[in-house]
């Protein structure tokens, strides 16, 4: 009964996982088209900056950075939890994640891609990016920045890939005789010759170990880099020395909330029900509501101890994010970002599904609204004796965002039909099945039995082949 | 008997505490603050002159200078002058202090003061005053033209071999390899690791069944 059991659940969860690969229904090219209109509308808007110069963004000489670079830190932030957090569970062996890491390293690798798109939109000439070569400086963190995101978006590639090859194997091996040319090529050389072998089983767990190890600290890394390109800048709000330790938590926080959207949205779209469950969204959930404690506990200790001294600049930059120009959207994140998720964490009756989609919903808002608080605040402190200047994003700059968030959803959705957006081969070995809740019938009033069903398949029986 | 005592007792109460009440009136009006009329009109005036220079390059370091003399022309020695020009700042305006110097035995305050705004500025030189002296204040006009950049990059935190090499390097190595070796040390490690990671991938390739020999 139980390895019956067991060899059905296999198949369905290879059939949900793979089924994207070989069957494409009409919405899916409608959603592709829409995306591609957006797209199609942000490059002309990027043709007009480029035509006309940035001075069409909402950007002068007062306020210099802006919609790009908060995006561009965002992005990146999103970047964050993906493969960090994938790789620091996978170092504790936590067995619950196994069926969404794929998903959290997609989006690591495509928030990177696009969100490094940004420095390039922001410099106005692209062309001049090649000066970094020619005349960057080891001391500006904008060249650290530079190393940082490539040595980041190659190892999450990597990371990325390798448990992909199992996968790969797999997809080669249920291609049918119907399957094009080209996908044939394209599985059998990515599967790099798998045949789960135990040489190769020792092979992959060894590169999975160097790189799950060594993504950790570049992860981390990554985004105190970028945190320094502000804090090492001569500006009143961002004279923080916790600015590196606050945008790692950050990037973290709004990365989860990422997670766990596209989390919803593929198990909803690819009918994963049976394979993502309550508990991943509450284990990813707990992580949320503890990430917004984290983040309550920096700001707190950010305000209170500028707050306490009150400098000029501060007592500026205080009254123009909590009681002026930018308060509505300060209490936003404060409320909304922050304090609501862990209530809806904190409530077993909010502790669902929808419940915890919201909670991401609203974090990865308020994530974006703290980057446009911590970038548009900090430039607004005057520097000298002239009046604060007003931002406000141009039709260009929001154009430009929505074609970044529609490539994001483009890639996402191109990789989710050549790639198989569940680790089968993992989920297979080292979970199984979880214990299923069998509804009682309706004519007794008994509560609902819970049916234990076996968990764990050994290394040995469970091939990925 | 007894009532000529007490009322003998009682007079030298009421005298001892008239007494008190005097001292007491007294100590007031001792520690009451005079008139401000009264104060000037018991310090000794005084004059204040400037000397600045007429015109002025924007950045360019300039000498401010004031010399304070009493009512005989004598310099007064040992007080403070304050250089200040008027400044606005968001909704506030008033005469910002641009430098301040000690008056030497002649009464001369000296100053260097690095001008950081162009146009029609007014210098002012200002003595507040003393207990034994009057304040005085004298304003001069100093054209500013120019548009330099002032503000000049550097690093505050110089790291050896970061963004802080030896000029007397006489390696022959490029002074960019000498100035980023430990973000390249870094970047080496981190790479090698990679590097480790995909040789241990390339064994993957070269490890499958061949075809024909079966699954394990």
């Amino acid at each position: 009964m139980d390895a019956v059991t067991d060899r059905a659940w296999g198949v369905r969860l290879e059939d949900r996982a793979l089924a994207p690969l070989s069957k494409t229904s009409w919405r899916y090219w409608v959603w592709i088209a829409s995306l591609l209109v957006v797209i199609g509308w942000a490059l002309f808007a990027y043709s007009y900056q480029l035509r006309h110069g940035l001075i069409v963004t909402g950007m002068r000489d007062r306020i210099s950075w802006g919609m790009y670079i908060l995006t561009f830190v965002f992005f990146i932030g999103i970047s964050h939890a993906g493969t960090l957090l994938s790789a620091i569970l996978r170092v504790f062996k936590a067995r619950w994640q196994l069926s969404v890491t794929r998903m959290a390293e997609f989006i690591t690798v495509v928030a990177l891609m696009v969100g490094g798109l940004f420095p390039l939109i922001d410099m106005g000439r692209p062309d001049r990016i090649l000066n970094l070569v020619w005349y960057g400086r080891w001391q500006s963190p904008l060249m650290w920045d530079v190393f940082a995101v490539l040595t980041y978006l190659c190892g999450s590639t990597i990371y990325l890939y390798l448990p992909l090859i199992p996968d790969f194997a797999l997809c080669r091996d249920r291609l049918g005789p119907w399957a094009p040319a080209w996908k044939r090529w394209f599985f059998t050389a990515a599967a790099a010759g798998w045949t789960g072998t135990p040489r190769q089983r020792k092979a992959l767990d060894r590169a999975m170990t160097v790189m799950m190890i060594v993504i950790i600290p570049v992860a981390v890394s990554v985004h105190t880099v970028i945190s320094w390109i502000f804090a090492m800048t001569l500006r009143v709000p961002f004279n923080s020395t916790v600015f590196g330790a606050y945008f790692v938590a950050g990037a973290i926080f709004s990365g989860v909330a990422a997670i766990i959207l596209l989390m919803a949205v593929l198990r909803k779209l690819m009918h994963l029900e049976e394979f993502i469950t309550i508990t991943q969204f509450r284990a990813l959930g707990f992580v949320l509501g503890g990430m917004a404690l984290v983040m309550v506990y920096f700001n707190l200790s950010e305000y209170v101890t500028s707050g306490y001294k009150m400098e000029a600049g501060v007592a500026f930059h205080f009254h123009d994010i909590m009681t002026g120009y930018l308060a509505p959207l300060f209490w936003f994140y404060i409320v909304g970002g922050l304090f609501v998720p862990v209530l809806i964490m904190a409530l077993p009756w909010t502790r669902n599904i929808r419940g915890i989609v919201v909670a991401a919903g609203l974090v990865l808002a308020a994530m974006w609204i703290e980057r446009y608080l911590i970038v548009v605040s900090g430039f607004r402190v005057p520097l000298m004796a002239y009046s604060a200047r007003p931002y406000a994003p141009s039709w260009v700059e929001w154009s430009i965002f929505g074609g970044a968030a529609a490539l994001f959803l483009l890639i996402i959705s191109v990789f989710a039909k050549v790639f198989p957006m569940i680790s089968v081969w993992e989920v297979m070995e080292h979970r199984g099945p979880e214990e299923v809740e069998v509804p009682a019938p309706a004519t007794v009033t008994a509560p609902p039995r819970r049916v234990p069903v076996p968990v764990a398949r050994s290394v040995e029986t469970g091939s990925p082949q | 008997m007894k009532t000529a005592a007490m009322t003998s007792v009682y007079r030298s109460r009421t005298v001892i505490g008239l007494l008190a009440l005097v001292a007491l009136a007294a100590g007031v009006v001792a520690m009451a603050p005079r008139s401000v009329a009264a104060q000037t009109a018991a310090k000794a005036p005084t004059a204040i002159g400037i000397s600045v220079p007429a015109d002025a390059q924007l950045g360019q370091s300039i000498l401010l200078q004031a010399r304070l003399v009493d009512a005989r022309g004598t310099g007064i020695p040992g007080v403070d002058v304050q250089f200040t020009s008027p400044a606005t700042f968001l909704n506030t305006s008033g005469d910002m202090v641009i430098a301040d110097a000690m008056t030497d035995s002649h009464g001369l305050a000296a100053a260097q003061y690095e001008v950081r705004r162009t146009g029609k500025l007014t210098v002012k030189a200002v003595f507040a005053g003393s207990d034994r002296y009057a304040p005085a204040k004298i304003s001069a006009p100093l054209a500013v033209s120019g548009d330099r950049q002032l503000y000049v990059q550097d690093a505050g935190v110089k790291i050896p071999g970061l963004n802080a090499t030896s000029t007397q390097q006489t390696s022959g190595w490029p002074h960019w390899v000498l100035s980023g070796w430990p973000i390249a040390a870094v970047l080496l490690i981190v790479w090698s690791l990679y590097g480790v990671a995909v040789f241990f991938m390339s064994q993957i390739v070269g490890a499958g069944e061949q075809p024909g020999e079966g699954a394990p």
